[in-house]
């Protein structure tokens, strides 16, 4: 276990996100010309855009150690959040802290271009997550072994990559980084059976060292299996936070009498 | 509570004040992905080309052999030696264009990093300036090769550039500021708006003409459109535009003071190196970069929620 056992490493309080939601005539010239006429001309308000409240009044603790599930339907905010924490958009009000060295897997292979070898795209995307040059060369072997390929391979083009050969090289590159919080969001097993194996046995070994993971997915089977607790978003907001056996059963009825009673009306 | 970890605060108002400080701070912490940026960038300009980067030292050469046949020889202004005057003033010229231009789209080139990865935005101006630096240099050498091999064969050797060569990286510097303020200003804009990107192509265009690239700026004192009595103006006018001084301060830095009218013509003498405008222009370059800087900072967490 990590010496930082029982701190607060993520401190969410009260945030909120709007969203503008730009109508199909705003952002050409043309269409802002207008409404910008409109508002000085007609003193009318913009009809640019509308608002939407993706995050409202969202806090939450998480310490040291532990894996959080967030879950909910679609909307619910729980990207927002993440991009929130990972410095991607900043909020519209509250605040938030993060304590220790942090990543952000909002998608696996961000930053791999096509044309570069395998071994460009290796170092660059590596780097771009916060490790040092040096670090990549001592972790390059081990990464290349854990996404099974050769030495040749990582010479060519990354187009020349099947997509499977893509996402374990992505894969292969986030099991390597250092960091004691992690958030992640959605598509934790990728490739085959045997790889999907292979990257479970990682997260186990990340919380085995007492590492914080905060997890997006859809899949409540991975949720049940890793974290050992559970935030309920729904509409921008927390509607509900506690130990995984607990809450996610109730989440999963309602989803299941959303989904029935969709059918319903349908 | 006592903490040596890590630690960021996140809240609604970015870093307090201009953010000068904070960014160059921030921009220091991540040199080595800047450098990492700047490599990819010169690794992707050419990956599929046969003679890869040699394309950068054809270009310049091949743009100033066509612009050399129209004014040089068809029009026949300017002096014997005016094909490596205007390859010397095209330096300057070709880095603040490509620079402006491939910096304004840098944001959106990179947006698929940016949704998902957090690092200083400046960092994708600064690297595509400091790959248009390096292009720079490379310009620079087939400038020199030109002059001191080439052309030394067919008329002689030129002579020695003047004292003032030294200052060379100082002008370079100056330029550099220049650009990155304006780069970061254009490139806040063209990541909301792309039109600017277009209406930036076409006002180079322009701007090009206005540059004493194919002419020299001494031109202006004798050009017989312009009253007299506001000509020495218009030349002093023309000259407090950074660009257009740091056109000129290149040509002086390479050329001794010679005469440039054509031959057959009233003499026009080659005005001398200015230090007034070096420090004009080097003041001007700093406000713009702060102002850009500034400015950036301001609009770098929209870019994520453009329209």
């Amino acid at each position: 276990m990590s010496k930082n056992d029982n701190l607060t490493v993520i401190d969410v309080r009260n945030i909120a996100k709007d969203f503008r939601v730009y109508h199909r005539s705003y952002g050409s010239l043309k269409g802002m010309t207008a409404d910008w006429l409109r508002r000085a001309l007609k003193h009318e308000p913009s009809v640019g855009f509308s608002i939407r409240h993706a995050l409202s009044g969202v806090s939450f603790a998480i310490t040291s150690g532990e894996t959080v599930g967030l879950v909910g339907r679609n909307g619910a905010g729980k990207s927002t959040l993440l991009s929130i924490l990972s410095r991607i958009c900043l909020p519209t009000s509250g605040e938030a802290d993060v304590y220790g060295d942090m990543i952000s897997l909002l998608q696996l292979g961000a930053g791999f271009h096509p044309e570069l070898t395998g071994v460009e795209n290796v170092f660059f995307s590596a780097m771009l997550r916060g490790l040092t040059e040096q670090q990549v060369r001592d972790r390059f072997d081990k990464i290349i072994d854990f996404s099974e390929l050769d030495t040749s391979t990582m010479d060519l083009p990354l187009r020349m990559y099947s997509s499977g050969m893509q996402l374990r090289l992505a894969f292969g590159i986030a099991a390597h980084l250092e960091a004691d919080i992690l958030l992640i969001d959605e598509g934790l097993a990728v490739g085959d059976a045997a790889f999907q194996q292979k990257c479970l046995n990682k997260m186990r070994e990340y919380q085995s060292e007492g590492r914080t993971i905060v997890m997006v997915s859809h899949e409540t089977d991975s949720i049940s299996r890793f974290a050992s607790r559970v935030i309920w978003m729904e509409h921008g907001k927390v509607r509900m936070d506690g130990p995984t056996q607990e809450i996610l059963p109730k989440y999963i009825d309602a989803s299941s009498d959303e989904e029935r009673e969709g059918v319903k009306v349908g | 509570m006592p903490d040596s970890r890590p630690h960021i605060h996140i809240s609604p108002t970015p870093a307090p004040g201009w953010g000068i400080v904070s960014t160059i701070k921030e921009v220091y912490a991540y040199r080595a992905m800047l450098r990492m940026l700047v490599i990819r960038s010169l690794r992707l300009r050419y990956k599929n080309s046969s003679i890869g980067v040699l394309w950068s030292l054809i270009m310049p050469l091949m743009q100033v052999l066509v612009l050399w046949v129209v004014v040089g020889f068809v029009l026949n202004t300017g002096p014997s030696n005016m094909s490596a005057y205007m390859l010397c003033a095209y330096l300057p010229w070709n880095f603040f264009q490509t620079s402006l231009l491939d910096s304004s789209s840098s944001v959106l080139t990179y947006m698929d990093i940016v949704e998902k990865v957090y690092l200083p935005r400046e960092l994708l101006v600064f690297a595509t300036i400091l790959a248009n630096a390096v292009h720079f240099v490379m310009a620079l050498i087939v400038f020199l090769a030109y002059r001191y091999l080439i052309t030394s064969f067919i008329f002689g050797w030129p002579g020695m550039p003047p004292t003032e060569i030294f200052l060379l990286p100082v002008v370079f510097l100056i330029e550099a500021a220049f650009v990155t303020g304006l780069s970061l200003i254009l490139c806040a804009w063209t990541t909301f708006y792309e039109d600017v990107k277009y209406i930036l192509m076409v006002t180079l265009n322009l701007v090009f003409y206005f540059m004493p690239v194919l002419y020299f700026a001494e031109n202006i004192r004798y050009a017989e459109r312009i009253p007299l009595h506001l000509r020495t103006l218009a030349y002093h006018v023309y000259l407090l535009l950074p660009m257009t001084w740091i056109v000129m301060a290149f040509k002086q830095m390479f050329f001794k003071i010679a005469n440039i009218a054509p031959r057959g013509h009233v003499p026009i003498i080659s005005a001398p190196f200015d230090y007034r405008l070096l420090a004009y222009s080097a003041l001007i370059s700093l406000v713009v970069l702060i102002a850009g800087m500034a400015y950036f900072n301001r609009m770098k967490w929209k870019f994520t929620e453009r329209p």
